[in-house]
């Protein structure tokens, strides 16, 4: 039927041992409208493939022939010739190598971009990298960084290293995934994760960081009005939008407020397009009284879990910051009362709902609140010792398993719970060598560029 | 009459035949799109070799039995069949799963796809460095020693 029209033209490849379909296309012709909807596999590796007939019509010269354009016809000899010798990845078509590329996790493909260069294309398109992004999200590869610095400082010639101790969930019976960070200046805090980036406060500035790029982007501070930097806060976020997982890469901010007992609000929003920070004046919200104890991004909305001045008193309080009106929400806690002394935390339950990790002082049991319509205890793990210093923790969906990671000052060590519902909880201990722990974020390893970066 | 079963050829590109049932068919979109429009006794694939052809006629017996059956028991033959997909999977060499990707691809299996996408993955996953991950896929590196270097550069930390 319509050979010509189908032949040569160029654009994404299919299969080259395919390539003969085309008589047997022109069988089918009639019929093509027909596959419009059954082809659900084309909608998911190219939108413009919504149909068969489009994807077969986009079917493009098979890489072989790339280099010799007048063999677009290939005789059988031909084929048979394809066949004696064995198929490998890189035969497959762009769209299948996707498939398989969208299904590796973060770490890996970090990777996998040093072997060829058809790879480090495709892994380092920008539709590539949310796609497996919004694909993996909320899966097992996610990991807890906890912080420290762990390099002699006296031997710093290099500059200093700061190591990431993480889980790789695949793994969790070795529980050392160690991303080893070179930072040009002395870390003061880790403050935020939001995508696979990362804040860090550093002595003079504030560093975006994607560990499993390699690459850190530096943002010069605010003018200040005379605060120390270790009372500021901060949050990567951006303009919330239902229909995607990350942003683009200029649409992320950066939301910096002061946490002080006695001074009043200071909160500024950096904006990576104008390359600017703005003040911003919210009258609703008073301010943390100190650091947040726990930080969490909920789909480019940061919250933080602290305490704040009520009507004199002080109470444990959820704050989110919306980067489209520019204000503070806050967030009503679970129904359950809350001490000084209690075990908290925030995380992120499949992708859109966040969870508060609670621990009274005098139980074992560890309650584990999510918020839908209403907070409701999920789950109720029993951590055999109190941790007093949570870091992070991070709920496994798939086998409903609970990590939480806690430090212990004492012992210089960061000790990882992994436990479920109904079963002793599995304890791992990690000993740092310094008592200089950071903090810790729940961490999701992503290929996404950092923000504003340049090279 | 209503007992027997509807019996369907396919036959492959290097002329090997099959005899299956019609419900296995079924399994391929564009099978079963091939044989409502052409009720042919016969259908060759001239896209698919005999023996990627027997992998996947295998493959969708396997799963059409187990559809069919699992009307009490579905969990425990849900899990049967992951531990036969486990099974399937491991007794190929790679070869065989690129082009049981491409064949599912093109017959438009969407589980067998996954199956053999995740297959790929893991041993991705599985590799520790760019090398063995070379090694293991048969990937031929197409950088020169000056880019292979710059490549690596590239991949250090960066501070902008």
């Amino acid at each position: 039927m319509n050979l010509q029209s189908n032949h040569g033209t160029k654009g994404v490849s299919t299969k080259k041992k395919f390539e003969t379909n085309i008589r047997f296309k022109g069988f089918i012709g009639p019929h093509t409208d027909k596959w419009a909807l059954p082809f659900q596999f084309a909608k998911a590796v190219v939108a413009i493939s919504t149909s068969f007939h489009i994807l077969t019509s986009l079917a493009a010269i098979p890489r072989e022939n790339k280099k010799n354009l007048k063999n677009q016809n290939p005789t059988m000899s031909d084929i048979k010739k394809r066949k004696i010798t064995q198929t490998t990845m890189m035969d497959l078509s762009s769209e299948l190598l996707e498939e398989i590329l969208l299904r590796v996790p973060a770490k890996s493909l970090a990777v996998m971009k040093l072997t060829c260069k058809e790879c480090k294309t495709l892994i380092e398109d920008p539709n590539f990298v949310e796609k497996q992004f919004s694909r993996l999200c909320g899966r097992e590869q996610q990991l807890i960084v906890i912080t420290d610095v762990s390099a002699d400082s006296s031997s710093s010639s290099s500059g200093l290293k700061v190591s990431c101790i993480g889980i790789d969930f695949n793994r969790l019976k070795e529980p050392c995934l160690n991303v080893d960070v070179f930072t040009p200046e002395y870390l003061v805090k880790a403050v935020f994760e939001c995508d696979g980036l990362l804040v860090w406060v550093m002595k003079k500035n504030i560093y975006i960081l994607n560990p499993m790029l390699h690459r850190g982007k530096v943002i010069p501070v605010t003018p200040r009005q005379g605060y120390d930097y270790c009372d500021y806060a901060y949050g990567l976020g951006y303009v919330a939008n239902p229909s995607r997982t990350t942003a683009s890469s200029n649409d992320y901010k950066i939301v910096k407020f002061s946490c002080h007992s006695t001074f009043k609000l200071d909160l500024w929003t950096y904006d990576f397009k104008s390359k600017s920070w703005n003040e911003v004046l919210d009258k609703s919200f008073d301010g943390f009284y100190n650091f947040p104890i726990s930080s969490v991004c909920l789909r480019g909305t940061p919250y933080w879990l602290g305490i704040c001045k009520k009507r004199g008193t002080t109470i444990y309080s959820i704050q989110s910051f919306d980067f489209e009106k520019e204000c503070f929400e806050p967030l009503f806690l679970p129904p359950t009362t809350f001490g000084w002394e209690d075990s908290v935390s925030l995380g992120v339950f499949k992708v859109d709902y966040i969870f508060l990790l609670h621990q009274s002082k005098s139980t074992p049991k560890m309650n584990l609140w999510v918020k839908k319509e209403h907070w409701d205890i999920m789950m109720t793990v029993v951590i055999p010792e109190p941790m007093i210093h949570l870091c992070s923790s991070y709920l496994i969906e798939n086998n409903s398993k609970l990590v939480i990671a806690g430090s212990h000052f004492e012992t210089n060590s960061v000790t990882v719970y992994i436990g479920g519902e109904n079963e002793e909880s599995k304890k791992l201990e990690y000993r740092c060598g310094t008592n200089n722990i950071i903090g810790g974020c729940y961490y999701a390893p992503s290929l996404l560029m950092v923000p504003g970066f340049s090279r | 009459m209503e007992n027997e079963k509807k019996m369907i050829t396919l036959k492959s590109s290097d002329d090997v035949t099959f005899e299956v049932e019609e419900a296995v068919v079924l399994e391929s979109q564009f099978l079963s799109h091939l044989v409502q429009d052409c009720p042919a006794p016969e259908h060759k694939i001239k896209e698919v070799t005999g023996k990627i052809l027997s992998k996947v006629v295998e493959y969708c017996e396997k799963h059409v039995v187990v559809v069919v059956d699992g009307g009490d028991s579905s969990s425990s033959s849900g899990d049967d069949l992951k531990k036969w997909d486990d099974k399937f999977i491991k007794e190929m060499d790679l070869s065989t799963v690129y082009d049981l990707i491409a064949a599912a691809n093109y017959l438009n299996i969407q589980a067998l796809l996954d199956l053999m996408c995740q297959r790929v993955a893991d041993v991705i996953t599985a590799c520790k460095d760019h090398k063995e991950i070379r090694e293991t896929l048969g990937i031929v590196s197409d950088y020169t020693a000056e880019e292979e270097a710059e490549v690596l550069k590239e991949n250090e930390w960066a501070f902008d």
